[in-house]
C-alpha cells in the first residue's frame, strides 16, 4: 500500500489516498475503495519532473492520480502495459509528421504547378469581357496614382497613335479597340494590366527608332490583352499566394521564403505568357506585312546584355532568345509603312506638352524586365 | 478518519513556482525549429503544443502542477477549418476591393478593418481554446462570452487609442481584460478582473512618453536640419544645433527603448496578474519594474552575437570557396555560389534568432513572472466543482491563418 494524491475530476478536492495493487489498481481512502482502474487503461499524463501523474482511459476525463515515489512508479511501469497509449501524453512521431508534411507539400506544389494555371485559364475563358472592365478601371486609377497621372496627350501624337492602333486592332482581330495610354516615365517599358489596359511609358517611345519597333511592342501587349493574361495572372497570383501561405504559415522568416517561391513560380508562368505574346505579335505584324526584327532589336537595345545570370528569376524569356525568334526573316510581301515620317515624328513628340517625366519607379510587369541598363546601341539608334 | 486535506486557514498563501529546466525547454525549441524547417512549417502546431505542455506542467500552484491537455493535431484541424472559412472571405474581400478601387484609387484600404475584426475574434477564441485545455487539480478552466462582441469592443477602443497617440491604451487593456475575465471560469468558480486602466496609466505614462519621443525626435530633428540646410545652404546657427540635439535625443531614446520596453512589460505583467481574481482568491505579483530588463537584454545580446557569428562563418566559407576556385574549377559560378551562401546564411540567422526569441520571450519571461507571484487566500479555491466543456481550436487556426497573410 502506498500513499498518493487523487483528484476525482468532479471537484478540485485533494484526496490523500492509498493504492492497492490487486486485479485492478484500487484507489482507496480509509479502507473504502473510491475507484478501481484496470491496468491496461492507465495512462501517463504531463507532470513536472519527478512527479508521476496518471489517468484512466474510459473513466472521468480529468481524474488524476499523482505521486512522487520512484518505487511506486516502478511498480506502475511493471503492471501497466499501455502507459503511453492513446489519450495520454503519448509521444508524437516526428517522422510521421515529416512524412505527412512532405505529402501535403507535394500536393500543394502540384496544385500550384498544374491546377492553378489550369483554373486560371478556365476562369479567364468563361469570364465575360464585361466583367473584366471594372477591374481595368480599378487598376487604371492605381496606375495613374503610381505614375503621378502624367498622361501624354499632344493631339498630333494621339492621332498618329490611334492610326497605328487601328491597323493593329484589325490585324490582331481584337473585338474592342485597346486604347493604349502613354505615361511620362524615365523607364523604357510598356505593359498590359488586368482589364485589358495597355500602357506605354514615354522613355520607350523615346528609345524606339521607328514605327515598326513601337508597333511590335503594341502587338505584343495586344497579345496579352487578347489572351487575357492580366486576368489570368491575377487569378494565378491569388491562388499561388494562398497555397504557398498554407505551406509556410507563420514560421519566422517565412515572408521571404514565400516571396521567393512566389517569384519563382510567377516567373515560370510569365515566361509562357511572354512567349505566346511574342508569337501573337509575330502573326499580327506579318498580317500587316511588317517585319518583327525591329521589335527584337528594340528589346536587345533596351535590355542590353547581362540578363543571363538571372534567367530562372526573370519574368521574361532571355532577350537574345526572344530576339532570335523575332528576327527570323519575314518572307511575305512587304506592306506599306504603318506611319508616315511626319506621323512618326508627331507620335514621338506626344509628351512634349505634358508635365516633366516623373522620376519614380516603374512596374516590372511590362515588356522588359531589366530596365536598369539601357545599353543603347548606336548602330540602331542612328541607323535609320 | 478523515483523510481529505484539512481546509486551509483563512488568508493562507499558496506558492506559485516554475520548476522547468532551461535545458529541456531549449531542447524542445531547437528540435521543433529544425522540424519546422523540414516539414515546411507544418510542425508549428506540435511545437506550440510542446512548448505549452512544458510551461504548464512545470508551473506549480500551491504544490500541484498545472496541465495542458491540448494536442498538435487539434491545432492542425483548427487551422484547416480556418482556411476553409478564410478562403471565401479572401475572395469576397478581393471583389469588394475591386469595387472600391473603381470609385477611388486605394479606397479599398479601409477593408483591412474587416481583417482586424477577424483577428480580434481569433484572439478571443484562441484564448478560449487554451483555457479549456488548462487543468489544475482535475478541474478545467473555461470561458463563455462572444468572440464577435469582443472584436467590436476591441475595434471601438481603437478610436480613443489612436486619437490620444496611444495614451489611452491602459484603459483599452483594462476594458478588454475585464471582458475576458468576466467570462472566465475555473470549474464552477467565476473569475473577474480587478485592475483598472488608471492604475496602469499612472505607472506607464512616462515610459510611453519617452518611447514616443524617439521617433518624434528623429523625425523632427531631420525636418529641422532639412529646413536649415534649405535656408542657409549649409546647416548653421541655432536651427542646426536644435536639430542636432533632437537627433541626439532620438538616438539616445532609441538605445533606451529596450529598457523602456522591458520595464513596460514588467509593469503590465504585474498590473495584469494583480487584477486576476477567482472567487475570493487573487494572485499577487511582486515583479519589480526592472525585473525583465535582464531577460530582454540577454535576448538582444544573444541575437546580435548569433548574427555576427553566422556572418563571420559565412565570410570564412566564401573565402575558402574563393581560394578553392583559384586552384580547381567549381561546377557553379562564383555569383551563384555567393547567392547560395547568402540564402543559407539568411536561413541560419532567422532560425537561430527565432530559437533565442522563443526561449527568452516565452520561457524566461514566464519563469520570471511566475516566480514573483503568489496565490492569496487559497481557501477560496477549495472544493471547486468541475464544469465547462472543451472548445474547438478554430480561433487558434484563424489567428494562424491570418498571420501568414501578414494582416
Amino acid at each position: 500500500m502506498s500513499a498518493a494524491i487523487y483528484f476525482d475530476g468532479k471537484s478540485n478536492r485533494r484526496h490523500h489516498v492509498e493504492l492497492r495493487f490487486a486485479d485492478t489498481l484500487d484507489i482507496a481512502q480509509a479502507e473504502r475503495t473510491l475507484v478501481s482502474w484496470s491496468y491496461p487503461n492507465i495512462r501517463i499524463v504531463d507532470a513536472p519532473t519527478g512527479t508521476t501523474r496518471l489517468w484512466c482511459a474510459g473513466g472521468e476525463p480529468l481524474a488524476r492520480l499523482q505521486f512522487r515515489d520512484p518505487d511506486l512508479r516502478r511498480e506502475i511501469d511493471r503492471l501497466c502495459p499501455n502507459l503511453t497509449g492513446p489519450g495520454g501524453a503519448q509521444p508524437v512521431s516526428a517522422g510521421r509528421i515529416a512524412l505527412w508534411s512532405a505529402a501535403a507539400a507535394a500536393v500543394i506544389v502540384g496544385l500550384i504547378w498544374f491546377s492553378v494555371p489550369l483554373l486560371a485559364n478556365e476562369i479567364a475563358e468563361i469570364m465575360p469581357v464585361a466583367w473584366e472592365k471594372p477591374l481595368g478601371e480599378a487598376v487604371d486609377r492605381q496606375t495613374r496614382v503610381f505614375f503621378n497621372g502624367g498622361q501624354c496627350t499632344a493631339p498630333g501624337g494621339v492621332a498618329a497613335l490611334n492610326k497605328l492602333v487601328r491597323q493593329l486592332q484589325v490585324a490582331a482581330r481584337l473585338p474592342v479597340k485597346p486604347d493604349p495610354i502613354v505615361l511620362t516615365s524615365a523607364i523604357p517599358n510598356a505593359f498590359a494590366l488586368p482589364g485589358g489596359r495597355v500602357y506605354v511609358l514615354s522613355a520607350l517611345l523615346r528609345d524606339a527608332a521607328g514605327p515598326d519597333e513601337l508597333a511590335g511592342v503594341l502587338a505584343h501587349e495586344f497579345g496579352h490583352v487578347s489572351h487575357r493574361d492580366g486576368l489570368r495572372r491575377l487569378i494565378r497570383d491569388g491562388g499561388t499566394g494562398y497555397l504557398v501561405g498554407l505551406l509556410f504559415g507563420d514560421v519566422g522568416g517565412a515572408g521571404a521564403a514565400l516571396f521567393a517561391v512566389r517569384s519563382l513560380l510567377n516567373a515560370a508562368y510569365a515566361r509562357d505568357d511572354e512567349t505566346r505574346a511574342d508569337a501573337f505579335a509575330i502573326v499580327t505584324m506579318h498580317r500587316l506585312g511588317r517585319p518583327t526584327a525591329p521589335l527584337g532589336r528594340l528589346l536587345t537595345r533596351i535590355a542590353g546584355a547581362g540578363d543571363q545570370d538571372y534567367s530562372v528569376l526573370s519574368d521574361h524569356p532571355m532577350t537574345s532568345e526572344r530576339a532570335r525568334l523575332l528576327e527570323e526573316p519575314f518572307t511575305g510581301t512587304l506592306g506599306p509603312p504603318l506611319l508616315t515620317a511626319d506621323e512618326w515624328r508627331a507620335l514621338k513628340a506626344i509628351c512634349d506638352v505634358a508635365p516633366p517625366p516623373a522620376r519614380d519607379g516603374g512596374k516590372t510587369d511590362g515588356l522588359l524586365k531589366n530596365h536598369s541598363d539601357l545599353g543603347l546601341d548606336p548602330d540602331f539608334t542612328h541607323g535609320r | 478518519m478523515d483523510v481529505t486535506e484539512p481546509p486551509p486557514f483563512p488568508g493562507q498563501i499558496g506558492a506559485i513556482r516554475f520548476t522547468g529546466d532551461n535545458a529541456v525547454f531549449r531542447r524542445i525549441v531547437v528540435r521543433g525549429t529544425v522540424l519546422e524547417l523540414i516539414t515546411f512549417g507544418f510542425y508549428r502546431f506540435w511545437l506550440t503544443t510542446d512548448m505549452r505542455r512544458h510551461l504548464w506542467s512545470n508551473t506549480e500552484v500551491d504544490g500541484d502542477a498545472m496541465e495542458y491537455t491540448g494536442r498538435g493535431k487539434e491545432l492542425l484541424f483548427g487551422f484547416l477549418i480556418a482556411l476553409a472559412i478564410l478562403l471565401p472571405a479572401f475572395f469576397v474581400y478581393t471583389l469588394a476591393g475591386i469595387a472600391a478601387e473603381r470609385t477611388k484609387a486605394f479606397a479599398s484600404l479601409p477593408l483591412y478593418a474587416v481583417f482586424f475584426l477577424f483577428g480580434q475574434f481569433a484572439i478571443f477564441r484562441a484564448r478560449r481554446y487554451r483555457l479549456t485545455r488548462t487543468v489544475w487539480r482535475g478541474v478545467r478552466f473555461w470561458m463563455t462570452g462572444s468572440g464577435w462582441l469582443y472584436a467590436l469592443r476591441s475595434a471601438a477602443w481603437l478610436i480613443p487609442v489612436m486619437l490620444t497617440l496611444g495614451f489611452a491604451y491602459p484603459w483599452q487593456m483594462a476594458s478588454l481584460e475585464r471582458y475576458k475575465f468576466q467570462h472566465t471560469r475555473y470549474g464552477a468558480l467565476p473569475a473577474s478582473f480587478g485592475a483598472t486602466g488608471g492604475q496602469l496609466f499612472k505607472r506607464v505614462w512616462w515610459i510611453w512618453l519617452l518611447g514616443l519621443s524617439a521617433p518624434l525626435g528623429v523625425f523632427g530633428g531631420s525636418i529641422l536640419a532639412f529646413v536649415a540646410q534649405r535656408n542657409g545652404g549649409a546647416p548653421t546657427g541655432g536651427a542646426a544645433i536644435a536639430a542636432g540635439l533632437l537627433v541626439l535625443a532620438g538616438f539616445v531614446a532609441a538605445i533606451c527603448l529596450p529598457f523602456l520596453h522591458a520595464m513596460r512589460k514588467a509593469i503590465e505583467w504585474r498590473w495584469w496578474v494583480n487584477g486576476i481574481r477567482f472567487g475570493g482568491a487573487e494572485i499577487r505579483c511582486s515583479l519589480p519594474n526592472g525585473g525583465l530588463i535582464g531577460v530582454y537584454w540577454t535576448m538582444i545580446g544573444l541575437c546580435v552575437l548569433a548574427s555576427v557569428g553566422w556572418s563571420i562563418f559565412g565570410g570564412i566559407v566564401v573565402g575558402v570557396l574563393y581560394l578553392a576556385s583559384k586552384f580547381a574549377a567549381l561546377p557553379i559560378s562564383p555569383r551563384e555560389l555567393g547567392q547560395i551562401v547568402g540564402v543559407v546564411w539568411y536561413i541560419a540567422i532567422i532560425l537561430t534568432t527565432g530559437v533565442i526569441a522563443r526561449i527568452y520571450l516565452m520561457q524566461r519571461v514566464w519563469r520570471t513572472v511566475t516566480q514573483s507571484c503568489a496565490l492569496h487566500d487559497i481557501g477560496a479555491l477549495a472544493n471547486v466543482a468541475a464544469a465547462g466543456e472543451v472548445a474547438g481550436a478554430l480561433g487558434e487556426g484563424l489567428a494562424d491563418g491570418l498571420d501568414f497573410a501578414g494582416f
